[in-house]
C-alpha cells in the first residue's frame, strides 16, 4: 500500500469571494430568462404601442408608461419566475443535499433569489430604457424624473422577494398558481382602495394618475414616490429577512441579523403607510408634509415658445412646442376677432394644470385665469390634442370659450362653466359663433352635447345674441371697441346691445 | 342461489375497491387541498365583488371574474401532476377514466363555487353564469393542454398566460372568439372556441396524461 | 476517531428510527448494512448534520455539531450523497459539482481544479458540459458522488452509492472507496453485501434502529458458517446475525 498523499490544507473561503460565483451560476440557470420573450411580446402590445399616442413629455411618460404599463405587464412574469425558483429545493428533492453544506441557509436562499431578481431587474431596466430612448427622440424640453424609475425597481424587487419567500415557505403544487393570482389580486386591491379614496391605495405605484404636465412647470414632486419606495422596500426586506428566520438558516448571530432586517422592513412599510395617511392633493401633485421639500413648490424657469394667432402671441412651455402650431390655429378664429379691442389679451400663455381635491389626480379640462391686472390670459393644456380621446376641436372650443368669457367680464370655474350677466353672455355667444364654435342651448349643454352654452332661446339675451351675430364683423368690432369696458363692468344691459 | 349469492358477494367488494381506488387517486393528486383552494377562490371572489374591486361597466368589469376563472383553472391544471410517473402509466385500464372523472368533477366544483361566491354578492357577476361556465371551462382546457406540454407542476402557466392575453384583449377590444373570456356571454363563436379548448384538454389529459418529468 | 456516537437516538413522531447507537470510527471504509427500515438512512442523515439527534452524544471530526459554528466546520470537511439525490436539471455536470464545492466554502481559486478532478474521478470527463437532464440514472449517481468528494472530505457519507451503476462502474467505485478510505472516514450504507466485502474494513449491521453487529467483514462471514442462508459467505453471515439478533433481541 502506498503512503497516502498529504491532505491539502486550506482555510474556508470568505463569502464575499464565493457569493459572486454562486450568483453567476444561479443567474445563468434561472428559469426567469425563459420568460423574457413573452415579456417582450407583452411590452410590444401594451407599452410600446400605447406610447405612440403619448405626448413626448418626460414626466408623463416616465410616470405613466412605466408605472401603469410596464409594471403591470412585468410583475406577473417576475412573480412566476420567483415562485418557481423559490420552490426549487422542495420540488427537486434537494433539501437534504444543500442542508449538508457549509453555507448558511439564509445566504444560499438569498443567492438563489438573486438569480431570479437579476433577470427581473434586467427586463425592467430594458423596458425603461426603451421608454426613455423613445421619449428622448421627440422631447423638446427637460429630462426624466428618476423617482418613478426607482419606485418601479422597488416594486420589481418586492414582488420577486415576496414571491420567492412565499414559495419557499409554502412549496407544493398549489403554491405557484395561488401566489401568482395573489399578485394580480394585490394590484386590483390597490386600484380599489384608490378608487374608494382610501389613502392606502396610494401605496401602489399603479394607482396615482399624473396630470399631463407633471414635472414641466414645477419640479416633479417625489413625496409619493418616496413613500411608495419605502413601502415596497419594506415588503422586500420583510420577505428577505423572513428567509433567514428558520433554524436551518444559520447561527444565532445571522438569524438575529435576519430578524433585524425583518423588523426594519416592517418599520419601513408601516412608516410609509402612516405617511400616506397624511397625504393631500396639492396643486402640483400629492404632498406628504413630512417628506415635502419646499424647493419643489418653486416653478421651474423656462423661456416660452410663441406663435402669433390672429395677431396675438400664443405662448407655450417649450416641452409643448410640438403642440404650438395646433394650439395657435385652434385659438386663431377668436383671437382674430378680438385683436385690438380694449382689454383684449395682449398675449396668451400656457400655465400649469391645477389639481383639485380628488386624491387620485387632477381634473382634465381647459382652464383660464387672469394674471392679476395684466392683459395676459393664461390657459392650460390639460389634455393635448389627440390624446386621451380629446380632439383638437374640443380643446379649441373649451379654450376659446374661456378666453371669450374673460374678455366680456364673465367668471369661469374649474369645470369650465361660465357665469356672466345676460348681456355679457350674449356678446360671448356672438363672438364664439363668429369664430366657428357651436353655440348650443342650456338644455343641450345639460345633455352633454358638443358646443358652448349660450343664452336660452326665447330670452332677450338670445335675441340680442342673434342680432349681434348678424352684424358685420367690422361693425361688431367697432361697437365692442367703444363699449367693452362698460360691458365688463356690468353696466351694459341686453336692450343696449346692437 | 349459489351463483346469485356469489354475484352479490363479488359486487360489493368490487364497488368498495372502486371507491377506494378513486379515493387514493384523488389523494395522490392533492385534490382535497385543491378543493380548499377553490373554496378560497369563491370566497375571495365574493369579497372582491362585495367591496367593488372592479368597475361595474366597461372592459374593467370583467377583470375580476376572469382573474378567478384563471385561478381555478390553474389549480385544476396542477392537480393533473402524477407523483408516480411511469409506474402508474404501466397499469391497466382505469387511469384514463380516473383522470377524466377527476378533471370533470373539479371543473364542476370550481364553477359551482365561483357561482356561489358571485351569487351572494349584491350585483352578481358581470357576464353572468353562462359567461362563467364558458370561461372557466375554456381556461381549464388550456391548463390541461399546458400540462400535456409542460408537465403537471408547470401547467398553471397556461391559464396565467391566457389571463394576460385576456387583459390585453379587454383593453384593446379584440373581437377574436379565441379570447372568449373577453367576449360577451352570448358570443357563440367564443363559446365554441372555449368548448373546443375544454374538450381538447379533456381528451389529451385522459388519454396521454400530463407530461412526465423527473422530480416534477 | 472521526466519528464518536454515544447512545444516539432519533425519533420521528412515534417511530423510533434510531434506538441508541454507540459507535466509533476512524479512517477507513465503514460499511453499514441492514434491512429496509433498520435506521441506516436516519443515522446517515444525523451524521451529515441534516437532522439533529433526539438524544445522545455525537462528535464528528472531534467537534460537537450542536454548535452552529462547529457544525459549519464539520460541513466544510464533509461529503454527503443522500439516498434520493435531488438535482437541478438545467445545470451542467461541472456547474452542479462547482455549486456544491462553493457551498462547502472551498476557496474559489481551488474550485475549478477540484471540480475537474472530481468529475474525472467518477469517469464523467466526457460529459462535463452535459446538462443533468440528459444523463442516465447511473450517471446522475456518479455526479452525486462527484459533488460529495469534490472538497476532499475527511468524512464521507454515502447512502446507496452504487444504485444504478453497472458492474464495471461498481468495481471502479469500490477502488475509489478504498483510495478515499486511506485518509478519510467513509461510511457506506448499502444493501449490497458484495460492496461491503470488497471495499470495507469495518462493517456494522443495523436492525430496528440498533446495531446488532460491529466488526470486520471476515467476522461477519464467520457468523454464517453454520446456519446462515444466502448465496455468498458474507450474505450467510448477514442473515445468520440478523436472525440471531431478532431471536434474542440483543445487541452484539
Amino acid at each position: 500500500m502506498t503512503t497516502p498523499a498529504p491532505r491539502p490544507v486550506y482555510t474556508a473561503a470568505r463569502p464575499v469571494h464565493v457569493a459572486p460565483r454562486l450568483l453567476y451560476i444561479e443567474v445563468r440557470r434561472n428559469v426567469t430568462r425563459w420568460l423574457l420573450p413573452l415579456l417582450a411580446v407583452a411590452f410590444w402590445f401594451d407599452t410600446y404601442r400605447t406610447s405612440a399616442g403619448y405626448p413626448a413629455l418626460w414626466g408623463l411618460r416616465t410616470q405613466d408608461l412605466i408605472l401603469h404599463h410596464v409594471l403591470p405587464d412585468l410583475v406577473p412574469f417576475v412573480a412566476a419566475g420567483a415562485v418557481w425558483t423559490g420552490a426549487r429545493e422542495h420540488r427537486r428533492n434537494a433539501a437534504d443535499l444543500v442542508t449538508g453544506t457549509a453555507w448558511p441557509g439564509w445566504g444560499r436562499r438569498v443567492v438563489c433569489l438573486g438569480g431570479a431578481l437579476g433577470w427581473a431587474l434586467l427586463a425592467y431596466l430594458g423596458c425603461v430604457a426603451i421608454v426613455l430612448v423613445t421619449t428622448a427622440q421627440h422631447a423638446t424640453w427637460g429630462g426624466p424624473p428618476l423617482w418613478p424609475v426607482v419606485t418601479g425597481a422597488a416594486e420589481v424587487i418586492a414582488t420577486c422577494a415576496a414571491g420567492f419567500a412565499c414559495a419557499w415557505f409554502f412549496p407544493g403544487r398549489l403554491a405557484a398558481p395561488l401566489i401568482v393570482i395573489g399578485v394580480f389580486l394585490a394590484q386590483m386591491a390597490g386600484f380599489s382602495l384608490a378608487d374608494s379614496d382610501s389613502r392606502l391605495g396610494l401605496l401602489s405605484p399603479a394607482t396615482h394618475v399624473p396630470p399631463i404636465d407633471v414635472g414641466v412647470f414645477y419640479p416633479y414632486l417625489p413625496d409619493l414616490s418616496i413613500a411608495q419606495t419605502m413601502f415596497l422596500g419594506g415588503v422586500a426586506a420583510v420577505a428577505v429577512g423572513a428567509l433567514g428566520l428558520p433554524a436551518s438558516s444559520g447561527g444565532r448571530r445571522l438569524r438575529a441579523v435576519a430578524a433585524a432586517v425583518t423588523v426594519a422592513g416592517l418599520g419601513s412599510a408601516g412608516t410609509a403607510a402612516g405617511l400616506v395617511g397624511t397625504a393631500y392633493q396639492g396643486t402640483q401633485g400629492v404632498v406628504i408634509p413630512a417628506l415635502h421639500d419646499a424647493a419643489s413648490d418653486r416653478p421651474l424657469a423656462y423661456s416660452p415658445v410663441c406663435q402669433r394667432a390672429g395677431g396675438i402671441p400664443v405662448c407655450v412651455q417649450p416641452a409643448f412646442t410640438v403642440y404650438l402650431p395646433d394650439t395657435a390655429s385652434a385659438l386663431a378664429p377668436l383671437l382674430a376677432g378680438v385683436a385690438g379691442l380694449p382689454g383684449a389679451p395682449a398675449r396668451l400663455t400656457q400655465e400649469a394644470t391645477s389639481c383639485v381635491t380628488h386624491v387620485l389626480g387632477c381634473t382634465f379640462g381647459a382652464e383660464i385665469a387672469t394674471s392679476g391686472g395684466t392683459r395676459a390670459l393664461r390657459f392650460t393644456i390639460a389634455q393635448t390634442p389627440g390624446f386621451y380621446g380629446e380632439n383638437l376641436a374640443a380643446f379649441g372650443q373649451q379654450t376659446m370659450a374661456a378666453v371669450a368669457a374673460v374678455l366680456v367680464g364673465g367668471q369661469v370655474d374649474d369645470a369650465g362653466d361660465v357665469t356672466a350677466d345676460p348681456a355679457q353672455l350674449a356678446v360671448m355667444a356672438a363672438l364664439l359663433l363668429d369664430a366657428g364654435v357651436p353655440v348650443i342651448t342650456p338644455a343641450q349643454a345639460d345633455a352633454d352635447d358638443a358646443g358652448v352654452a349660450g343664452p336660452a332661446p326665447g330670452s332677450a339675451a338670445y335675441a340680442a345674441y342673434r342680432r349681434l351675430a348678424a352684424l358685420p364683423a367690422a361693425a361688431r368690432h367697432a361697437w365692442l371697441a367703444a363699449h367693452l369696458a362698460a360691458l365688463r363692468a356690468g353696466h351694459i344691459t341686453v336692450r343696449e346691445l346692437p | 342461489m349459489i351463483a346469485a349469492d356469489s354475484q352479490i358477494g363479488t359486487r360489493a367488494p368490487r364497488t368498495r375497491a372502486g371507491l377506494r381506488l378513486m379515493w387514493l387517486h384523488v389523494v395522490s393528486r392533492r385534490i382535497p387541498a385543491a378543493v380548499v383552494a377553490l373554496v378560497a377562490c369563491g370566497a375571495v371572489l365574493h369579497v372582491a365583488l362585495a367591496w367593488r374591486w372592479e368597475p361595474r361597466t366597461g372592459s374593467g368589469a370583467l377583470e375580476i371574474p376572469v382573474l378567478f376563472e384563471a385561478g381555478t383553472a390553474a389549480v385544476i391544471a396542477v392537480t393533473s401532476y402524477s407523483p408516480f410517473g411511469e409506474a402508474e402509466r404501466a397499469t391497466a385500464r382505469w387511469l384514463p377514466w380516473l383522470r377524466l372523472g377527476t378533471v370533470v368533477a373539479m371543473t364542476a366544483v370550481a364553477i359551482g363555487l365561483l357561482a356561489a361566491g358571485a351569487a351572494s354578492a349584491a350585483d352578481g357577476l358581470t357576464g353572468g353564469i353562462l359567461g362563467l361556465v364558458r370561461d372557466a371551462a375554456g381556461m381549464t382546457g388550456i391548463g390541461l393542454l399546458s400540462a400535456a406540454v409542460l408537465g403537471g407542476m408547470l401547467a398553471w402557466a397556461g391559464p396565467i398566460a391566457y389571463l394576460m392575453v385576456t387583459e390585453v384583449a379587454l383593453l384593446q377590444a379584440w373581437t377574436t372568439p379565441w379570447t372568449w373570456a373577453a367576449r360577451p356571454p352570448d358570443d357563440e363563436g367564443a363559446a365554441i372556441c372555449a368548448g373546443a379548448a375544454f374538450m381538447a384538454g379533456l381528451v389529451v389529459i385522459a388519454v396521454r396524461g400530463p407530461r412526465d418529468s423527473v422530480n416534477g | 476517531m472521526n466519528i464518536e456516537l454515544t447512545d444516539l437516538t432519533r425519533r420521528f413522531g412515534r417511530n423510533q428510527a434510531v434506538a441508541g447507537v454507540t459507535l466509533e470510527a476512524g479512517p477507513g471504509v465503514f460499511g453499514l448494512l441492514g434491512p429496509n427500515g433498520a435506521g441506516k438512512t436516519s443515522l446517515l442523515r444525523m451524521l451529515a448534520t441534516v437532522i439533529p439527534p433526539t438524544s445522545g452524544r455525537m462528535l464528528l471530526l472531534g467537534r460537537d455539531p450542536r454548535s452552529y459554528e462547529r457544525r459549519r466546520e464539520i460541513r466544510r470537511r464533509l461529503g454527503y450523497l443522500p439516498q434520493n439525490l435531488g438535482y437541478y436539471p438545467s445545470f451542467t455536470v461541472v456547474e452542479f459539482v462547482e455549486y456544491f464545492a462553493l457551498l462547502k466554502d472551498m476557496p474559489p481559486g481551488r474550485v475549478p481544479v477540484a471540480v475537474a478532478a472530481a468529475v474525472e474521478r467518477v469517469d464523467l470527463g466526457g460529459k462535463a458540459r452535459a446538462k443533468l437532464r440528459t444523463l442516465s440514472g447511473g450517471m446522475l449517481r456518479r455526479v452525486g458522488i462527484a459533488q460529495a468528494i469534490v472538497n476532499d472530505p475527511e468524512l464521507l457519507l454515502l447512502d446507496e452509492p452504487t444504485a444504478g451503476l453497472d458492474p464495471e462502474q461498481r468495481v471502479r467505485f469500490r477502488a475509489l472507496l478504498r483510495d478515499l478510505g486511506q485518509h478519510a472516514t467513509v461510511v457506506v450504507s448499502t444493501h449490497l453485501v458484495e460492496d461491503v466485502g470488497a471495499a470495507c474494513t469495518e462493517v456494522a449491521l443495523m436492525d430496528a434502529g440498533r446495531i446488532v453487529f460491529h466488526g470486520t467483514p471476515a467476522e461477519l462471514t464467520a457468523r454464517g458458517a453454520a446456519d446462515g442462508a444466502g448465496d455468498s459467505p458474507l450474505e450467510r453471515g448477514y442473515t445468520a446475525t440478523l436472525a440471531s439478533a431478532r431471536m434474542t433481541g440483543t445487541r452484539s
